[in-house]
């Protein structure tokens, strides 16, 4: 593990902690950390802190380098990573500020069902969606694509699935994007994106993907639960998943042709895979929209992971999925470069914002939410890790002083490696049976991999974006069952 | 006679892994860190070599060039679930590589896949002459 990150950290207040400018030469501006003093001590043991530092030499950066308390180490970019860019002042965007994994995100659907009610059902369900939900490396997907439908897939995202019979039209309203978002190019994808991704459409990803059935055991608003159809006892589940090999090859092939953007747009900019280009250039653009058709092709693939999902409960419990309350609460993305407009010192501007395991958190009366959801804020899905607990939180007016970010999950604390020595699956599996766990996973290595403790507390995490006011604790579920790919 | 008997070895990174590479030369450097990869994704002993592709790869320098290397193989895993096992370097500079790759096509009754790697990244990738012949550093994706 790396040594202590011996930078300076100068408290702003509980929950923020600044990276002054003066820290490295060629910081445009601050970086901001949201944790609590607990959380900083773990920041400072890998080099989080650092890529902090160095995506505040992006051009065009506005306000601060943020960082929410799930940060940890990543590449260029930290995991946990928020930073907003002017377009016009020459602004950049960053494909390591999206992450290989674009639109990797998680959808939460809530039920009618108890758990009282279906509680000897659980491993059933698990096995059950084990079997019908393809998952684990190399796994290829039942509903097959077309080389036309693809084009149409990248551009259409889950409206695609939707109109194929996977959905309904108000999967498309309580999703982030409404499913897809527009200005997606399939021209800029390569062939090789396209036949990376062809196999794998409605598999799920392995490594931290998952899909998990819980319940709600903690309920802190009442008012915002209700109107997001949630309350305590009531099982709900979890679809983490992303764009897959496709997202992977379009990350690789865009940060390859930013490197050679550097010199050409004379970008100083301390690791290469910050590699980045004005939004308004030729590669700027490209990538926007190659980034936008890879996620759009993650949100199909949610909407295909739901719809197998609800298929599978059909099949089990003996019900229609609609006749047991089955439907999408929301779906949010954590690896993404959106373009979204903010008043910066009394001026509207357009502003890239990239969320690198960060989540949208969109206030009340926001324009890009759904009728229903204008009062309250948007649904801010949290999840945890296996064995413990997941959030629904909601987004906050304060959460534009953060570009309407927040956390994604727990962050990782030990890395895949330690992890995977210092536990022994089959404790761990007999552990989380203890606790009423149900997991399947398609490989041993995922169980290792994704051990409880190799994760910061979800707990902490959650703590700490509620207190800084950036989002609001809405409710809290533990799981049943998982299935990992 | 082996100077260094290592090839490779793993080091810590939160999110992902990393990769050290030792060889004699570059071409051993390429060998060693697709050796170094293909082992985080299977026991290559289980591995047969009965099908062969090629590789061939243009890049602006040798660090971007094993970058490349190593993600064509994981492009080749991915997508066509193939493993690769040996590597024939056939032509090797700064700027270009040539190679044929033998491995097999996934069998998951005979082999078991321990981790996807979704990409090689450029985050701290290094390829140094030492004094006792060459070393890199890659950091791996999961």
């Amino acid at each position: 593990m790396a040594d202590i990150w011996q930078g300076p950290i100068e408290k702003i207040d509980d929950y923020r902690w600044r990276i002054p400018k003066s820290y490295k030469q060629g910081m445009r501006t601050d970086g901001i950390i949201y944790a609590d003093e607990k959380l900083l001590k773990d920041i400072r043991h890998d080099k989080a802190a650092e890529q902090v530092a160095n995506v505040a030499f992006l051009p065009g950066i506005v306000s601060a380098s943020l960082a929410m308390p799930d940060i940890h180490w990543g590449y260029g970019f930290p995991i946990g990573g928020v930073a907003a860019t002017d377009i016009e002042k020459g602004g950049v965007i960053s494909p390591g500020g999206v992450g290989f994994d674009i639109n990797c995100g998680v959808r939460m659907l809530r039920t009618n069902l108890q758990f009282e009610e279906i509680k000897t059902k659980i491993k059933d369900l698990v096995y059950a969606l084990f079997s019908d939900v393809p998952s684990g490396v190399g796994s290829k997907g039942d509903i097959k694509v077309s080389a036309r439908e693809e084009r149409e897939i990248l551009v259409k995202g889950a409206r695609w699935a939707v109109e194929k019979g996977y959905g309904v039209e108000d999967d498309l309203t309580y999703c982030e994007e409404e499913g897809a978002i527009a200005g997606a190019d399939p021209s800029v994808i390569s062939d090789r994106a396209y036949e990376r991704g062809k196999a794998q459409s409605g598999t799920l990803g392995s490594g931290n993907h998952f899909l998990e059935i819980q319940v709600v055991d903690n309920v802190y608003d009442r008012e915002t639960a209700e109107l997001f159809g949630v309350s305590e006892g009531q099982i709900t589940l979890m679809i983490h998943s992303g764009s897959r090999g496709f997202g992977y090859q379009v990350c690789d092939e865009y940060t390859k042709k930013m490197i050679h953007c550097l010199s050409k747009y004379n970008i100083n900019v301390p690791d290469r895979q910050l590699a980045c280009a004005p939004v308004e250039s030729n590669e700027g653009k490209e990538y926007l929209s190659a980034m936008r058709a890879a996620a759009n092709y993650a949100w199909c693939n949610r909407q295909c992971l739901m719809y197998l999902t609800r298929v599978c409960f059909e099949r089990v419990l003996n019900k229609s999925w609609q006749k047991m309350g089955m439907s999408l609460v929301y779906d949010v993305a954590h690896n993404i470069a959106k373009v979204e407009t903010y008043e910066i010192n009394g001026e509207k501007k357009k502003l890239c914002v990239h969320r690198k395991g960060a989540t949208r958190a969109l206030g009340p009366e926001h324009p890009a939410l759904p009728e229903k959801y204008k009062h309250t804020g948007q649904p801010v899905i949290i999840p945890g890790d296996m064995g413990r607990n997941s959030y629904l939180l909601v987004g906050t007016k304060e959460a534009e002083k953060t570009f309407y970010s927040t956390c994604h999950g727990a962050g990782r604390l030990k890395s895949r490696s330690a992890a995977i020595r210092s536990f022994n699956v089959s404790s761990l599996l007999q552990e989380l049976e203890a606790k009423g766990i149900t997991v399947k996973a398609s490989s041993r290595g995922t169980i290792a991999e994704e051990a409880p403790l190799a994760y910061k507390n979800v707990n902490d995490v959650v703590n700490v974006v509620h207190n800084a006011g950036i989002s609001k604790k809405v409710c809290r579920m533990r799981p049943l069952g998982v299935i990992k790919g | 006679m082996k100077k260094n008997t290592k090839s490779f070895e793993f080091f810590e990174h939160t999110a992902d892994i990393g990769l050290k590479i030792y060889g004699k030369d570059p071409k051993e450097i390429f060998v060693n860190a697709a050796k170094g990869l293909f082992s985080l994704i299977t026991d290559l002993k289980k591995v047969d070599l009965n099908t062969e592709i090629e590789v061939k790869l243009k890049d602006e320098n040798r660090e971007e060039l094993l970058v490349s290397w190593l993600n064509e193989l994981i492009f080749q895993f991915s997508t066509y679930s193939f493993i690769s096992k040996e590597f024939k370097i056939e032509e090797i500079t700064d700027n270009k590589i040539k190679a044929k790759v033998l491995g097999e096509e996934i069998n998951l009754s005979k082999h078991k896949i321990l981790s996807e790697i979704k990409a090689a990244t450029y985050h701290e990738l290094e390829i140094k002459e030492t004094d006792r012949g060459f070393e890199a550093r890659v950091i791996f994706d999961t």
